[in-house]
């Protein structure tokens, strides 16, 4: 299958989404990158990622859970699709495999 | 949980949210931001959480969040509106640079002036409670006659704290009005300087005026007589420090000593000093307090009204006031009857943030400016942005011949006329903003150059305050909106149908408005070049009028009794210099303030004159090449002691045809009780103007100073070119006979400084001028483009038919021609009225001739004819076959 080309914040959201679901929505996966990251993500950020993710059918979503802290108003929650886990895992893959090339390539450091 | 619910998150940022918030997210994204917002409720203030949300809101718009509708569908197309701008701006870089240019010179033409507006209209506002001090002002009304004071009497301001509660504060204020110099010697560096502003006031100046200590006590500042306050820049001068309390230094070998150090007063004040010593320490006020006296208005009264006070009501009590506790010494020094003969006094107050732009009475504590100068300015920042709008409203429909193919095409493809106009309007407003962001730079560079010019102390950063930027951007958009919006309504109205086919032609409908646009330009092109020849021949006449005495080459020397015993000495050393030629012993040159009295004369039928005084020795007269039209001057053959001269105004003042031998006496008049010598006069001199030509000469009188008249100005006559040895030579002779600094001007310039208001004022008015003259051209040349482009068909088919170049521009030229003529009948008259009533504010001035509405007339007509040639020869010597192979 081809590498769909997707960006570092896309890839952070769809793992945030993998580890949170079913419990993924907007404010949570705000939340999850800020204890990772410790980068405080806006919401229209974090929206218009999940809405392009969806778009590129990586993402599902369907609405539910409502608590009173929201005001009673329902969650869009987000779960990842069968293509959203294989472009991870791909990525995961790339990475994994050059990270083994670099782990054995003993770099030095000098400055 | 409670507690979170009695926070809401702010309201209006969730209505601002479900207005672009398309109904498939609103829920959810509300929701979310809810949860965030109570999260943040725990560990943040309410309000920095608040800030918080709206900051989420705001990022929240985003295009896909956005509703889905027409209204939605055109906020997207903005993005292309936008480029479509751009890239008309790049096809069409003459077009965009007139436009741009000629919109951010208007644009900082009004931004210049709305700081110097603001910041003549903000004198004195930084005292605490400038609102409630008010300066006492007095209208001294003489028989015949009314002055009126910005000085009071020095006895008023004990009266009003000792009798009237309404008072809070009051504080008595004195500058030296004559001999204004003083030298300030610091033995502890052993350094001497020569101060203008040393002032003087009552203890209480500090509770009246907040000044902000950074030595010393105000309450304690002024009590003892020797003690003076220094302002921050002064005790740098001095000693190149602040930290000067219990410094001793001295004027005139009295020891005075440093209580205080205040902050510099900021340039905008009326009242500025460097140097602030105690009013008991002047010997002839106090002589004044001693007496009591209510006659002389020799300081300025400044109070503090309490809280609540209405100035309105309290000024009633002064008629009252002035009677009852002044009136005793009116009597002594007028008589009894003084009210019968017609004196009196009316004191009135002055509220202090209006002394800068609304008080223009005598003795000022400094000169200032005038109220009509910011209208002026205003009315011309005004007409220069009226310009630029009307060229680019010119432009924008010039240049809609252009712009027609693509409005056709748009219409076909469903854009409907209100997005036209707004496409439009978008494209003007965007045009704004880029002229805009010019005349930021463009303000930013003059700013410099105009104070310099104006003399004022302008800051950029006035535009850089919150306000500033936000009333330059509702500016922004509303000059977009106004000049955008004429252009887009016509271009909005095109028809698609005929505009394809290729003959556009625009109606005449807005030709009335066309030319009538072009008529109000031209009307302020011909007035403000007729406006700037006439003020420069009277600024020119101004500076070269036969003052009745020769101001070249005349140095004044001040302060010569600082010689001392030495004075005879120094006089004769710098007779024998071979440089002068002669020096003249004055009370006071021309320029400089003249005492005043009232005589008798020995002839029952004259009225008793009042004329301004002046003691001279013989040489003076001699040295300033006064004429004499009757009788004899000064002569050391006779005993001049008792005689006086007498000026021509005097003369006629007197209504005699032979004043010889009439004699004055009676003008020691504030002291009746004193020695009352008689004067004859012996000669008659011709009027000179010893005041500036913006009043007419008034009578003056020319006693003889005798044989050991020191005086404190020497007025020397020199008779070389070179002026720089004759200065350096004058000045060794002056180090020889005293330890003061020598302290010597040039009539000339001094003459000059007189008028530096005016000056300042008319270069203004220069420099608006040509700007209004440059955009007027650049709102013609646009004009001259479009008609030339609707005419260069019928051009061509002349041209075919054997027309020449010359007669082709001929054709063209016509038309503005007769907009010209109209512009000049309305012109001529505005401007001839807004003309003599500037001339009338001099005694002194030229007149008003047909010379420079000619000139006016001739040079917009040469520039109407350059601009509409080069536009006419442009299509005129284009091969007609190019133009005329559509039909």
């Amino acid at each position: 299958m081809k590498n769909e080309p997707i960006s570092n914040q896309e890839e952070i959201v769809l793992l945030a989404v993998g580890s949170l679901q079913p419990e993924a929505y907007a404010y949570g996966i705000i939340k999850e990158i800020k204890d990772e990251t410790g980068q405080s993500w806006s919401l229209g950020t974090v929206h218009t990622i999940l809405y392009r993710l969806e778009n590129k059918g990586m993402l599902k979503s369907e609405m539910g859970g409502s608590s009173s802290k929201r005001g009673g108003r329902s969650k869009r929650l987000y779960s990842l699709s069968q293509k959203g886990y294989k472009v991870m895992e791909e990525l995961m893959n790339i990475r994994q495999s050059m990270w083994t090339k670099v782990a054995t390539n003993r770099l030095s450091f000098n400055g | 949980m409670a507690e979170t619910q009695k926070y809401h998150p702010p309201q209006l940022a969730q209505r601002f949210l479900s207005f672009f918030c398309s109904d498939e997210w609103i829920d959810e994204v509300l929701g979310d931001l809810e949860e965030q917002y109570a999260d943040n409720l725990e560990t943040k203030t309410v309000t920095y959480a608040k800030l918080l949300y709206w900051w989420q809101v705001l990022r929240l718009m985003r295009p896909h969040i956005f509703k889905k509708g027409k209204r939605n569908s055109r906020v997207m197309m903005t993005k292309n509106h936008l480029k479509i701008s751009y890239r008309n701006l790049r096809k069409n870089k003459v077009y965009a640079f007139i436009n741009i240019l000629g919109l951010s010179v208007g644009i900082a033409s009004v931004m210049l002036i709305a700081i110097y507006v603001n910041y003549e209209t903000s004198y004195d506002k930084f005292y605490e409670d400038s609102d409630r001090i008010h300066r006492i002002a007095l209208e001294r009304v003489y028989p015949g006659r009314v002055k009126m004071f910005g000085t009071s009497s020095i006895m008023l301001a004990p009266t009003l704290k000792e009798y009237y509660p309404q008072v809070e504060a009051v504080t008595r204020h004195h500058r030296l009005f004559f001999n204004n110099e003083i030298t300030i010697t610091i033995q502890e560096n052993n350094r001497s300087f020569t101060e203008t502003r040393f002032h003087f006031a009552d203890s209480s100046f500090f509770d009246v005026f907040s000044h902000e200590f950074i030595q010393g006590n105000p309450r304690t500042a002024l009590d003892n007589i020797n003690g003076v306050v220094l302002t921050e820049s002064t005790a740098m001068k001095y000693f190149g420090t602040t930290d000067v309390l219990e410094k001793t230094i001295s004027t005139g070998g009295n020891p005075i000593q440093i209580n205080a150090v205040i902050k510099d007063i900021p340039e905008n004040s009326h009242m500025h000093f460097d140097i602030l010593g105690s009013i008991f320490s002047l010997q002839f006020l106090n002589n004044a307090i001693t007496q009591g006296s209510w006659i002389n208005p020799w300081v300025y009264t400044y109070v503090k009204l309490k809280k609540g006070i209405d100035p309105q009501e309290f000024e009633k009590e002064f008629p009252n006031l002035s009677e009852t506790y002044g009136g005793a010494n009116y009597v002594q020094a007028q008589g009894t009857d003084w009210k019968e003969q017609g004196h009196s006094f009316n004191y009135f107050l002055q509220p202090i943030e209006s002394i800068h732009l609304r008080s223009n009475l005598d003795v000022e504590v400094e000169p200032n400016s005038d109220i009509a100068y910011v209208y002026i300015i205003t009315v011309i920042a005004i007409i220069i942005l009226t310009i630029s709008s009307i060229n680019f409203i010119n432009l924008s429909i010039a240049r809609s011949t252009e712009r027609a193919k693509e409005v056709g095409i748009r219409k076909v493809m469903g854009s409907q006329r209100s997005a036209l106009i707004s496409q439009f309007l978008t494209e003007s407003i965007f045009i704004c903003f880029i002229a805009s962001v010019l005349s930021i730079g463009l303000v930013f560079i003059s700013i410099p150059k105009f104070n310099e010019i104006l003399g004022t102390h302008l800051n950029f950063s006035t535009i850089i305050q919150p306000v500033g930027i936000l009333s330059l951007l509702i500016f922004i958009v509303l000059i977009g909106i106004l000049s955008g919006f004429y252009p887009a309504m016509v271009i909005s109205r095109l028809q698609p149908s005929t505009v394809l086919k290729g003959n556009y032609k625009s109606s005449n409908k807005g030709v009335w408005l066309r030319n009538g646009l072009i008529v109000v330009q031209f009307i302020i092109s011909i007035f403000m070049i007729s406006g700037s020849i006439i003020v420069g021949q009277q600024m020119n006449y101004l500076l070269n009028k036969d003052l009745g005495f020769n101001k070249k080459d005349l140095m004044v020397i001040r302060g010569a009794i600082s010689t001392g015993d030495n004075y005879n000495a120094f006089y004769n050393r710098l007779n024998q210099l071979s440089e002068v030629e002669a020096v003249g012993k004055t009370f006071g040159v021309p320029g400089d303030f003249l005492g005043s009295a009232v005589f008798e004369v020995n002839d029952p039928e004259i009225d008793d004159v009042r004329v301004n005084s002046l003691t001279i020795d013989r040489e003076y007269v001699t040295t300033m090449e006064f004429e004499i039209v009757m009788g004899r001057s000064f002569d050391i053959n006779f005993n001049d002691s008792l005689n006086i001269l007498v000026n021509e105004a005097t003369v006629e003042a007197m209504g005699v045809q032979a004043p010889i031998g009439l004699k004055f006496f009676g003008g020691n008049n504030n002291n009746p009780n004193g020695p009352n010598p008689e004067f004859t006069i012996i000669g008659v001199v011709k009027d000179y103007n010893f005041y500036s030509l913006h009043s007419e000469v008034s009578p003056l009188v020319m006693f003889y100073g005798g044989n050991n008249f020191n005086s404190n100005v020497l007025a020397i006559r020199l008779n070389t070119t070179n002026i720089r040895n004759a200065i350096q030579n004058i000045e060794d002779t002056w180090a020889e006979f005293s330890e003061q600094p020598i302290n010597y001007s040039f009539l000339d310039e001094y003459l000059d400084r007189q008028y530096e208001a005016d000056r300042s004022s008319t270069s203004i008015f220069d420099i608006f001028t040509y700007i209004a003259i440059i955009m007027s051209c650049t709102g013609l040349f646009g004009l001259a483009t479009y008609v030339v482009n609707q005419r260069s068909k019928e051009m061509s088919i002349r041209k075919v038919l054997g027309a020449s170049l010359p007669s082709i521009i001929a054709v063209f030229s016509k038309e503005f021609l007769i907009l010209i003529g109209v512009a000049f009948a309305v012109a001529v008259p505005a401007a001839y009225f807004a003309l003599e009533q500037w001339l009338s504010d001099f005694a002194y001035h030229v007149s008003i001739g047909a010379l420079a509405f000619i000139l006016a007339g001739v040079v917009t007509v040469a520039l109407v004819f350059v601009t509409v040639s080069y536009q006419g020869v442009k299509i005129a010597l284009v091969n007609p076959t190019k133009i005329l192979r559509n039909e």
